[in-house]
């Protein structure tokens, strides 16, 4: 008789154990839905990813607006074309 | 967000391929110690929340930016990030400036004129307005340093040797 009480006094921690786990992951799932919701931004896609093919090398750059006679962009940044602009 | 939205933006891309010769400096180059930091570089994605809340103009001397002759005087300079509607009217105006070049009093006339219409904008502008007053004293302080290196070459911001771009 000792050992059916025992038996079902772990049925119901684990029976608890699991339904908190369960609780948890959905009061969490919720969370991350809400905060998907309310901040998309996050995936947000630049819409380029790589060098735009017109952005040249300086030297080259220089030499071909000499040459062709067009007019010089210099696009200084700290790091690269992103920087922290 | 240069690359990623200015840069990105077709209407951008349209007229600085057709009209200009487009070329970039790394101004820290100790960002990246032992890299060139070319602008290659993978990048993360701008989210679309600090594209929403990142002023106008704002940046500062992170991205500086000289519109010059064929021969790489100076004609025009902005310095911070600016949204493609507001890159676009600058760039129109360095066009205007590059008209001129030939001509250096003029082109201190119109650099002038642009000036003195940004001060009495600046005068009217709502006090409530503060992005946009914020984005007409950027401006301002763009032409009152453009006045002070019209037509000298941007010695600073030019490199001897090509950078490494992937």
């Amino acid at each position: 008789m000792h050992r059916v009480f025992r038996s079902a006094a772990v049925a119901w921690v684990a029976a608890g154990l699991m339904g908190s786990a369960t609780l948890l992951s959905l009061i969490r799932g919720t969370e991350r839905v809400v905060a998907t919701a309310t901040e998309p931004t996050t995936e947000a896609k630049p819409a380029t990813e790589t060098t735009p093919h017109w952005v040249l090398p300086q030297e080259r750059a220089r030499a071909l607006a000499k040459s062709e006679g067009r007019p010089l962009l210099l696009v200084s940044l700290n790091g690269n074309l992103d920087g922290y602009c | 967000m240069l690359r990623t939205v200015t840069f990105s933006d077709p209407e951008v891309q349209k007229l600085l391929d057709a009209q200009f010769v487009v070329t970039w400096h790394n101004q820290a180059q100790d960002l990246f110690p032992g890299k060139p930091g070319s602008p290659s570089d993978h990048q993360p994605a701008v989210s679309e929340h600090y594209l929403r809340t990142f002023p106008d103009g704002a940046g500062g001397g992170n991205v500086r930016m000289f519109f010059c002759t064929p021969d790489a005087r100076i004609v025009h300079s902005i310095e911070g990030y600016y949204r493609p509607a507001t890159f676009l009217a600058e760039v129109a105006f360095a066009q205007q400036l590059m008209a001129v070049a030939g001509d250096p009093a003029e082109l201190r006339n119109r650099v002038a004129s642009r000036l003195a219409g940004l001060c009495r904008e600046l005068g009217t502008a709502e006090a409530g307005a503060a992005p946009h007053r914020a984005l007409l004293q950027v401006l301002r302080s763009n032409l009152e340093r453009l006045a002070q290196r019209l037509l000298e070459m941007p010695d600073r911001y030019m490199v001897s040797e090509p950078h490494a771009i992937a």
